[in-house]
């Protein structure tokens, strides 16, 4: 990615990157530093449906044992931060 | 003249309802296609049509239940596919309809057919469906299709111009809607029509006494595992498997793909669980009049727990067959569409023996019960650390608890032991897996 998308930008994809797998969970309802998994009783299928959707969009693709550092909205912005300065 | 029937979507199913037909009078179809939508008490499915040939006529209306074998609708075969010479060339008297008039819903119009359609048959419960879910009144609708017929585009034309597109209603929030007693039209959103939006309205619009008490899915449930409980004497047996092995393996394979590749450890286990049903065949197969019909694969339903509760096994068939990656596609795909409500009918029932994972939902171990006419049923908990003993030390290892549910008419502890023991052995070798 050439530009450095903003963190405002990574958090607009996540949110609908988790709307798309848990259509009926309010993502507004995520506060920055809840527990994704645990707020929203996300499984390992799902988690990876929410990585491949965030990939689709951005071209980023979280490692796998990289997922702890995603459990939050908040960290999960860091961490796509870091995959896209490279 | 074939009849296309209310298909048995699931050991349990005594009846089902099309909640929406997506091919009319006139249309193609070839075996496969998939041509309604069929709600059971479990769930919303596509239902393929197994043979090929021109549907002349839908003889049951979206909406009505009834009985599996039911005649849906029938399919003149081998007729020319020219959707004009359907009428001419179709023998049912119902088929040939009277002179198309301009305003097809007109309630003059004579009605011919035998069955539950109330309607002229000029037009399709498709269209009267697009048409109700549209808020636009057919009589209304100029018709721009064969003879005056009115079409999809007519429909959703009459709809743009009075201003209300079609809306999405997602299949959860159709379900919730029909079980709550809610009406779609009451529900307000910008958007789709989402399961919690339903939920919401259905919160603040009904009191707890006009609810609905009985669940249809629930109810599914209850009817099948009540019988496990009356007829299946269950043994059960379980062990503890680490996992170390296995899960090294998987991460060290993932680290090195897209993400679009990697697999889950729950493909691993499924693949073990088929490698030690072809191990210990007494365990793969049916109880039917008393006596166990070996399966000639391993044909594995799933467990899968639905966002909104309740649960769907569709079935991974010939899972001895598939190598790990494409066993995990399966199971990605079964799960997705089974949470979005996009099963195929050929995709339930059908297995020879159960699996179901639990430890997603945290707990250590689970101990299930049969889904009948199968004679078994494993279960999987948490993935978790624990201490393990081994030649007189103590570590810590990534460990599952497995157990085994089976049919005691079937087959006696010690098979049971075999088996779980060859599926330890399985997750202890993943690069044969």
């Amino acid at each position: 990615m050439a530009i450095t998308p903003s963190d405002d930008e990574l958090m607009a994809v996540i949110r609908s990157a988790i709307g798309q797998v848990a259509p009926e969970a309010d993502p507004s309802r995520l506060a920055p530093d809840d527990d994704i998994v645990e707020m929203l009783e996300l499984d390992s299928m799902d988690v990876l449906n929410v990585m491949t959707a965030i990939a689709e969009q951005t071209g980023l693709e979280v490692p796998e044992r990289d997922y702890p550092e995603t459990r939050t909205l908040r960290l999960f912005v860091a961490e796509l931060g870091r995959l896209a300065r490279g | 003249m074939g009849e296309f029937c209310m298909p048995t979507l699931g050991a349990d199913m005594d009846a089902g309802t099309v909640t929406e037909w997506l091919v009319h009078p006139g249309d193609a179809v070839k075996r496969g296609d998939i041509v309604a939508v069929v709600e059971t008490d479990k769930a919303e499915l596509d239902v393929e049509v197994f043979e090929s040939g021109v549907v002349t006529e839908l003889l049951v209306p979206t909406g009505v239940r009834v009985a599996v074998g039911t005649p849906l609708a029938r399919i003149s075969v081998g007729v020319d596919a020219a959707v004009g010479a359907v009428p001419a060339t179709g023998p049912p008297a119902v088929a040939a309809a009277p002179p198309p008039a301009p305003h097809p819903s007109t309630p003059t119009q004579p009605v011919h057919a035998p069955t539950l359609v109330q309607q002229p048959p000029v037009v399709g419960p498709l269209i009267r469906h697009l048409a109700e879910t549209s808020h636009v009144d057919l009589a209304t609708v100029p018709g721009t299709g064969q003879g005056g017929r009115v079409t999809r585009a007519d429909v959703t034309a009459a709809a743009e111009r009075a201003g209300r597109p079609r809306r999405r209603v997602t299949p959860r929030a159709r379900r919730l809607a029909r079980r709550l007693g809610v009406s779609l039209d009451d529900v307000h959103t910008s958007g789709a029509v989402t399961g919690t939006a339903v939920e919401r309205l259905a919160d603040t619009a009904l009191s707890p006494e006009h609810r609905p008490r009985v669940d249809s899915r629930r109810a599914a449930i209850a009817r099948l595992m009540s019988r496990s409980g009356r007829e299946i004497p269950h043994y059960y047996v379980s062990t503890r498997i680490p996992l170390d092995t296995t899960l090294t393996h998987v991460a060290e394979r993932n680290a090195a793909l897209p993400i679009s590749e990697r697999i889950l450890p729950a493909a691993a286990l499924l693949r073990a669980v088929a490698q030690a049903a072809t191990t210990v065949p007494e365990l793969n197969g049916l109880w039917v009049d008393d006596a166990f019909q070996p399966s000639d694969g391993v044909h594995l339903g799933v467990a899968v727990s639905m966002r909104d509760g309740g649960l769907l096994t569709p079935t991974i068939a010939g899972a001895d067959t598939l190598d790990l990656d494409a066993l995990m596609a399966m199971l990605r795909d079964l799960v997705n569409r089974a949470r979005s409500g996009r099963l195929r009918s050929k995709e339930m029932g059908g297995a020879s023996m159960t699996v179901t994972n639990l430890g997603e939902q945290g707990v250590e171990a689970v101990f299930g019960v049969i889904v009948p006419p199968q004679v078994a049923l494993v279960g999987f908990g948490r993935i978790h650390e624990e201490p393990w003993a081994e030649e007189g030390m103590v570590g810590v290892r990534q460990v599952v608890h497995a157990s085994l549910a089976a049919d005691h008419r079937a087959t006696d502890g010690r098979i049971g032991a075999r088996f779980l023991d060859a599926l330890a052995g399985a997750l202890q070798h993943p690069e044969d897996l």
